[in-house]
């Protein structure tokens, strides 16, 4: 099971590009793929998908280019668009059925996988109702439903924690941890905690290059050391800001603590921190930026 | 009302139009557009030896005797003629053209962040109308345009009036627009006229405004024909003159030429067409009245929206705190693909949410075919069988883009084998069920040729459906199209359009052959046009 992504570009009509010679092997396990908004997660997404296709470059999905021989990965693929819609007067079971129909599954083991799958996005209490009547969250449950339907060797899920409770949210995030072991998973998200959480390879696009790829581990030992806290007062953030990466703030008694990025200590007063990978994502974008500036 | 007010309501209005001429004419749509209204520009003028005039003939009222008179190619004639012809020919597709200018707002979710300014009503819907106008009055300019050009090309009169060129395009044609526009803004605010049942409804108010033309004369054609008769009487008094208007074959008939002026357009004359105006400017404010301001509330209850309401809020459903299943304990996903599944699942897509007494009323045209004397049955429960569905077909092809499931969809495995022949054989299907009335009769009546007939229309209809459906990816250019060819075809007798074999005389002429050929070509347009949007 290898999807080897090679050198693809997409150029969109007008000349504005999507995508930037972006080259990436993957096997089984958990990608988180990040970067900032319109920084080509979404195309790459649906090349991948077999929705659009690239300019230059190829996609190969265990030997075979995707856009020659599509039906290839489409028989064994899951996907979740950013935004999408469902049929209002078809109920949750009545919509996965068609799916289902669609992607080829035979009709008894469709329909308990259908149950399964509804149970485990708590969705049999509502499954009779139209799904015109769903709320966001709902509805984006029964879009992962979808996704999962054929047990999909490659899973591409693109913003699937969007309009989650927090709840639900923690448990699509161990639901993706526990499908990545045996499968390609493909999380494209900006929320840089779902990744943390699930990922065990990250990459990062930015403007649609890829800046960054390698294991959530690789990536903090680059911020190691590089993590601090400062507790400066209100009057001080402004300045404070202009002068460091700042990657939050939080208003005590005592000022405000402000975490930040820097080679070094900044002032005399600042605490050493762990860093996080929201730290580790900033810094690395920030250093494309200052590259990108020179 | 302050100056400042009334400055805020002026920017507000002249923003709406900005925005909406913005959105349409930045669409490749809109290109193609303007390419076809230049292309019918040149029709409309065509040359003398065409074989056909296109406007007012004015001819000899006796039967027996073919000649006509056709205007020289002055700026007058051309101006007066092209203005007609826009005046009645633009009027219908331009309604559904801009018939979607708050529907965008809905399905965008703009309208709700202006449903959060202190944008009235008033403004929106007079701001909607104004830029309809707008966008109709730019193929109204492309007709102008292109028929200054024509008088060029044409040549018969090189001196160019632009007065006689422009104002019947000012006077006739833009009124006309400004009605049509005003229409589609009131269609879309009233719930009930919003979708399908709209485009269908239009279609007939246009058709009683054709035909109600000397009491109300919307299009304009009084302005002109009299004075074109009248100008026609005096070059040739011995001659008993009348006047047709269309686009009428002139094929072996004797011709003269008439030299005509160009419309007197007096103040009582001006003021009539200017009524229009005013008329459509009322017709968008009465629609401010039932504009609901995108609020959900007052949005009439779905047979969907209606169950969540009996069985409670849907916000914060789903079982929270029960213990989920792993994923690796679910069943198995056997891939082993059945297309009659696929077929069945599409036709339940197709007529799910129809209400219960859509299936009664087709139910009563089934039987009401059986019972029928077999030319009862044919020319007049046929018909009416295959116009019932008409919103089932028009959603085939289009359910991806109007749902947002066109990514999902177009990501599964061999589409065009599977589902595209699984919808259309639903579309086939429900032809096949609401029109099986008349076909059982036609069997009784051991009429083969009918229902030979019969069954290419069973074909042709989806096939129709699913190809305007792929390629214009909206709903209303199959309704209107449909509910024209319907109307002028089977219910009217025209024989070239009797796509279902309701006139029974026509069934051994063959006609259905070409219909079927016609369907075969159909299918590989909609399978043409799918393969696209897969390829992205």
């Amino acid at each position: 099971m290898e999807l080897r992504i090679e050198n693809v570009s997409k150029v969109y009509r007008g000349g504005v590009s999507g995508l930037c010679d972006f080259s990436l092997t993957l096997g089984p396990g958990v990608l988180g793929l990040v970067g900032p908004n319109g920084a080509g997660k979404s195309t790459l997404m649906r090349i991948l998908a077999t929705v659009t296709q690239s300019t230059e470059g190829r996609v190969v999905w265990d030997g075979a280019d995707i856009a020659r021989q599509p039906n290839n990965l489409r028989t064994v693929l899951g996907y979740l668009p950013q935004d999408f819609g469902v049929y209002p007067h078809l109920n949750a079971v009545e919509f996965l059925e068609y799916l289902a129909a669609l992607k080829g599954l035979d009709g008894r083991e469709a329909r308990e996988r259908i149950d399964g799958l509804l149970q485990m996005l708590n969705l049999t209490d509502v499954c009779r109702r139209p799904l015109g009547g769903y709320s966001g969250g709902m509805k984006q449950r029964v879009g992962i439903a979808q996704a999962l339907l054929n047990d999909p060797q490659l899973l591409i899920v693109d913003e699937p924690t969007a309009g989650l409770d927090p709840e639900e949210r923690v448990r699509f995030r161990n639901l993706l941890s526990e499908l990545g072991g045996e499968r390609i998973v493909i999380l494209s998200t900006h929320i840089v905690s779902d990744v943390e959480a699930a990922a065990t390879e990250i990459a990062i696009l930015n403007q649609g290059r890829l800046i960054w790829h390698s294991v959530p581990e690789e990536l903090l030992r680059a911020v190691e050391g590089k993590v601090w806290e400062w507790v400066v007062p209100s009057e001080d953030l402004i300045d404070v800001k202009g002068r460091c990466l700042v990657s939050g703030t939080v208003r005590r008694g005592d000022g405000v603590h402000v975490r930040l990025i820097a080679q070094t200590p900044p002032d005399p007063d600042v605490r050493a921190l762990s860093p996080t990978l929201e730290d580790a994502y900033l810094y690395r974008l920030s250093l494309r930026q200052e590259e990108a500036e020179r | 009302m302050t100056r400042r007010g009334v400055a805020y309501r002026l920017a507000c209005i002249r923003h709406l139009i900005q925005a909406e001429l913005r959105e349409r004419v930045r669409r490749y749509s809109f290109l193609t557009m303007l390419v076809v209204t230049l292309w019918v520009g040149t029709l409309l003028v065509p040359p003398v030896d065409a074989g056909y005039v296109a406007g007012i003939l004015p001819h000899d009222r006796r039967s027996d005797v073919d000649w006509y008179l056709r205007g020289v190619y002055n700026s007058a004639w051309i101006g007066s003629m092209v203005a007609l012809l826009a005046s009645v020919l633009l009027s219908l597709p331009g309604f559904y053209l801009v018939k979607n200018a708050i529907e965008r707002d809905r399905r965008t979710g703009v309208g709700h962040i202006l449903a959060t300014t202190p944008l009235s009503r008033p403004i929106y819907t007079v701001g909607k109308w104004l830029s309809s106008l707008a966008l109709l009055g730019t193929m109204v300019g492309v007709l102008a345009g292109s028929a200054l050009a024509m008088q060029l090309i044409r040549g018969e009169v090189m001196r160019v009036d632009l007065w006689a060129l422009l104002s019947p395009f000012l006077l006739i044609a833009m009124p006309t627009m400004a009605v049509v526009a005003a229409l589609a803004v009131f269609f879309e605010t009233l719930p009930w006229l919003r979708g399908g049942i709209g485009n269908v409804v239009f279609f007939f108010v246009w058709m009683a405004a054709l035909m109600a033309t000397y009491p109300i004369d919307l299009f304009g054609l009084l302005a002109v024909a009299p004075q074109v008769e009248g100008a026609a009487r005096t070059a040739y008094p011995d001659y008993p003159i009348w006047s047709s208007f269309g686009i009428n074959p002139t094929e072996g008939m004797s011709v003269d030429a008439l030299l005509w002026q160009g419309t007197r357009w007096t103040f009582p004359l001006v003021l009539q067409r200017l009524a229009w105006v005013a008329a459509a400017a009322g017709i968008a404010l009465l629609a401010a009245l039932l504009f609901d301001r995108f609020d959900p509330a007052r949005r009439p209850i779905l047979p969907s929206r209606k169950a969540a309401h009996r069985e409670g809020a849907a916000e914060g459903g789903g079982s929270v705190g029960r213990v989920p299943i792993p994923a690796a304990s679910l069943p198995d996903a056997v891939v082993r693909f059945r297309f009659w599944r696929l077929f069945l699942a599409e036709l339940r897509l197709a007529w799910k949410g129809m209400p219960w007494w859509w299936f009664a009323v087709a139910l009563g045209l089934l039987l009401t075919g059986v019972l029928s004397p077999v030319d009862v049955s044919r020319t007049v429960v046929l018909p009416l069988s295959w116009f019932w569905p008409v919103f089932i077909w028009s959603a085939m092809g289009v359910r991806e883009m109007r749902y947002g499931t066109g990514e999902i969809v177009f990501s599964s495995a061999m589409l065009l084998r599977r589902q595209l022949p699984a919808a259309w054989l639903a579309g086939v299907a429900v032809s096949v069920l609401t029109g099986s009335g008349t076909a059982v009769r036609l069997i009784l009546a051991l009429e083969w040729t009918g229902l030979l007939a019969w069954a290419v229309g069973a074909l042709f209809i989806p096939s129709l459906a699913l190809t305007l459906g792929v390629w214009s990816g909206n709903s209303r250019f199959f309704e209107a199209v449909y509910t024209a060819a319907w109307y002028v075809g089977p219910v009217n007798g025209l024989p070239a359009l009797d796509y279902m074999g309701a006139l029974s005389e026509l069934t051994v002429t063959g006609l259905h052959w070409h219909y079927l050929g016609l369907t075969v070509v159909l299918l590989a347009l909609a399978a043409l046009g799918r393969w696209r949007q897969i390829r992205g």
